[in-house]
């Protein structure tokens, strides 16, 4: 199976290459270039970072709505359009519509794309029918949809050239991220941490579709693409069991203890199998193992390197899945030609509260070193050394995290606090952040300018009761009832400024709600979010200061973009509410406990927004 | 193809209540719903075959038994903890997206084969087409509607 994999991945390089590095070569070129925004995050960095500057501090004020476009379709609208030679191309939630606009005659529809998408699909998806937005490269624009088709469409006209089926949805699985275009690569993910799917990112040759690779999230090393050299200079990444068992562990009043670096066993192999140890709630954990790898990926051209994150391990009940669930919750640092995976480390072992780690890893640079930066939904920001994935920072991103009182730098290991230890039938209390985590999907923005972090942030806590339940294919397989409520400043969100050397924050403001849209920062130093109560916001990028605000018509779950047109800048951000926050006020919920817990805190949404969130483009300029 | 013959051959073996019992009909399209006689093998499921009441309404300890199987076929998922909604609709208000459902023999009907609005059959034989071990038998569906119907709030 590998070395089959490994001679298509070759083939493919060394078949391809000159039109490949053609095809890198003018995306590179769209992504320095700051009048477009080519690219999900608009760089292979992930930096949501621009250099323009023609609005700034001094006239920001006098920003005014230059244009909207209604999306025709309800619900989440989280990602972000692209801009790319006066063509804004527009995604929806589903069923993931694609618009291409002609900025050179109004905004006017050069082509439209509707994708016939089986509507049984929705109920799969867990957190809303959202897509988090299109890739470019080669002439083509790539849809990921929900049915886990992945489509070529000719960005000129909108006509098919391929499509590729990347996930099973008999399976339960589905797809919700943006295909990411990584040289001559189409890189994708895989939903269906909730339906005990064993998720895998995969890689598409981007002339045909063909699969060049495709690395699983648990299993046996072969088909996670790990081999020799895997963590080389952090072996301790690699250890059989990072805890020992406090009072029978896996049951009520058990924990785990942290071991040290000397108890430590490593390196060991073959621990995406061996770290679900007997008896599994299935005769094999790890083959519904979950680890999602629905986020935003970054890479580095010189290392040659792509890196993402891996979600939770299927069931939520973790007293059912023994053992510390490798590579679930893991940020992988793999080579974009071949898939295989340079290092991995595990941000939350035996996962007990549904902290994903699939939030982006944005790349930068300081004091001579190549650094990645995470803020993990388990409420940790993380600086890693990205060339080898040593641990540098790992610090509370607030104080109201509670399951853990640290990581020990030393072996990379969380510190677990018993009292927060999650076991079925047994209602724990308390525990801060919620399964929201303290971030989620909604990217942050890093300016080089500052050298500092823009964070969108959640402030929600949560009681978490583990359940007996039974896997069945295609079915959901949860295993846990949970309730949310506002932490301890009394709101729901906020956002703030980072030091990613130090691991502390420069600045941070309250938000009402959830801040659940991406950021974006200029070099003019203004940051740009978006809030569930539908502002649009400015903010200073050295003091979190409010420079400016306008409301659209719904809440905002979409990352700010910014690009320029004829000479001007424009700054613009999807609207429509919807996401794992709004998801229970689109379905007209108002129950205090409603919707995974979320509606209780969430009730007032509906003072803010119309249900369900209508999807709308809105674009701002001086 | 394989389900539809072993469902329709099982139902011409065994009818399931006669002329006396109520007839079920699926929540998507109205027809009826062919279940095996058999599977109603306790008094309970009996007597809903024959008035269409849940004699497990108020009964603690089917109630008990009924959350059980909401949590372990992941009801919980789309319905939350209690049938308050997440991201599917709330099962304990008095607004329905079938109004039927508030009835004990609609809401089996579309427990059992599901709905086009994206809730798919739990009954046994109905939600895993090729493997009719899976899935709720009658006297299940009946404690987990028990279940739904002891954390009805009344707005």
């Amino acid at each position: 199976m590998k070395t089959t994999t490994l001679k298509l991945a070759l083939a493919g390089v060394l078949g391809l290459s000159s039109l490949s590095s053609l095809a890198a070569t003018e995306l590179e070129n769209l992504m320095k270039d700051d009048n477009q925004w080519a690219h999900p995050r608009k760089d292979y960095a992930n930096t949501g970072y621009s250099r323009l500057s023609q609005i700034n501090k001094g006239n920001v004020r006098n920003l005014k709505m230059a244009w909207s476009f209604a999306t025709g379709v309800n619900r989440g609208h989280e990602g972000a359009p692209l801009v790319i030679n006066d063509v804004m191309y527009v995604h929806t939630a589903f069923p993931n519509n694609v618009y291409a606009l002609d900025l050179n005659d109004n905004q006017k529809i050069i082509w439209s794309y509707f994708p016939k998408q089986d509507p049984s699909i929705q109920a799969l998806l867990c957190c809303d029918s959202v897509n988090r937005g299109l890739g470019y490269g080669d002439g083509k624009i790539f849809l990921q949809q929900n049915d886990g088709k992945l489509v070529a469409l000719d960005a000129k006209t909108g006509t098919k050239i391929w499509d590729v089926q990347v996930v099973d949805t008999k399976k339960g699985a589905s797809n919700t991220n943006a295909p990411h275009i990584i040289k001559d690569k189409v890189i994708t993910g895989c939903s269906g941490g909730e339906y005990g799917v064993r998720c895998y990112i995969s890689a598409y040759n981007i002339k045909d579709g063909s699969l060049a690779w495709r690395a699983y999230s648990t299993g046996p090393d072969s088909e996670m693409l790990i081999g020799d050299g895997f963590n080389k200079e952090n072996p301790h990444y690699s250890s059989l069991s990072l805890y020992e068992d406090v009072n029978g562990g896996n049951k009520e009043g058990g924990s785990f203890k942290a071991l040290t670096k000397d108890q430590l066993k490593f390196p060991e192999k073959e621990l995406g199998t061996r770290t679900w140890l007997k008896p599994q709630a299935m005769q094999n954990g790890y083959e519904h193992g979950g680890g999602p790898t629905w986020g935003w990926y970054s890479f580095d051209p010189a290392l040659n390197l792509m890196y993402y994150g891996t979600g939770n391990p299927g069931t939520w009940n973790p007293d059912v899945r023994p053992g510390d669930n490798k590579w679930s919750m893991t940020i992988f640092a793999r080579d974009v030609d071949t898939g295989m995976a340079r290092w991995g480390y595990q941000l939350t072992p035996h996962d007990e509260w549904d902290y994903d780690s699939m939030n982006e890893i944005v790349l930068w640079e300081a004091k001579g070193k190549k650094l990645a930066t995470h803020f993990d939904r388990n409420g940790f920001g993380y600086t890693f050394d990205r060339t080898n994935g040593t641990l540098l920072v790992a610090e509370k991103m607030h104080p109201f995290v509670n399951w853990a009182s640290k990581v020990d730098l030393k072996t990379g290991v969380p510190i677990k606090d018993p009292k927060f230890s999650t076991h079925q039938d047994y209602n724990a209390q308390g525990i801060c952040p919620s399964a929201l985590g303290v971030k989620d999907e909604q990217p942050s923005a890093y300016s080089p300018k500052t050298g500092k972090f823009y964070v969108p942030l959640n402030h929600v806590c949560m009681t978490y009761e583990p359940v007996e339940s039974k896997y069945i294919a295609g079915q959901p397989w949860v295993g846990a009832t949970l309730t949310m409520f506002a932490g301890p400043d009394g709101v729901m969100g906020g956002f703030m400024a980072w030091d990613g050397l130090k691991g502390k924050s420069v600045w941070y403001n309250k938000e009402k709600f959830s801040a659940w849209g991406g950021a974006l920062v200029t070099s003019s130093d203004i940051v740009f979010y978006g809030t569930l109560d539908r502002w649009f916001k400015a903010v200073d990028a050295q003091t979190g200061k409010e420079l400016w605000k306008f409301q659209v018509g719904s809440g905002i779950v979409g990352n700010a973009i910014t690009y320029s047109h004829k000479g001007k800048q424009y700054v613009g951000v999807l609207s429509g509410i919807g996401g794992w926050a709004g998801v229970a006020m689109n379905l007209g919920l108002s129950n205090e406990t409603d919707g995974l817990g979320a509606a209780g805190g969430y009730k007032e949404l509906t003072k803010w927004n119309a249900a369900p969130g209508g999807g709308g483009m809105n674009v701002f300029s001086l | 193809m394989m389900k539809l013959r072993y469902i329709a051959l099982l139902a011409i073996a065994l009818p399931y209540a006669g002329n006396a019992g109520i007839s079920l009909v699926s929540t998507i399209d109205n027809k009826p719903l062919a279940i095996p006689g058999a599977m109603f093998d306790t008094p309970a499921a009996k007597e809903f075959m024959s008035s269409g009441k849940n004699t497990y309404l108020g009964n603690a300890d089917a109630i008990k038994t009924g959350k059980k199987i909401f949590q372990m076929y992941s009801c919980t998922a789309c319905h939350g903890a209690k049938g308050e909604g997440a991201v599917g609709p709330n099962l304990i208000d008095d607004r329905w997206n079938y109004t039927k459902n508030a009835n004990d023999q609609g809401i089996f009907e579309t427990i059992w084969a599901g709905t086009a609005g994206g809730m798919g059959a739990k009954g046994a034989g109905a939600m895993v087409p090729d493997d009719p071990t899976q899935g709720l038998s009658p006297d299940e569906v009946l404690k987990v509607v028990a279940f739904l119907r002891s954390n009805a709030v009344k707005h």
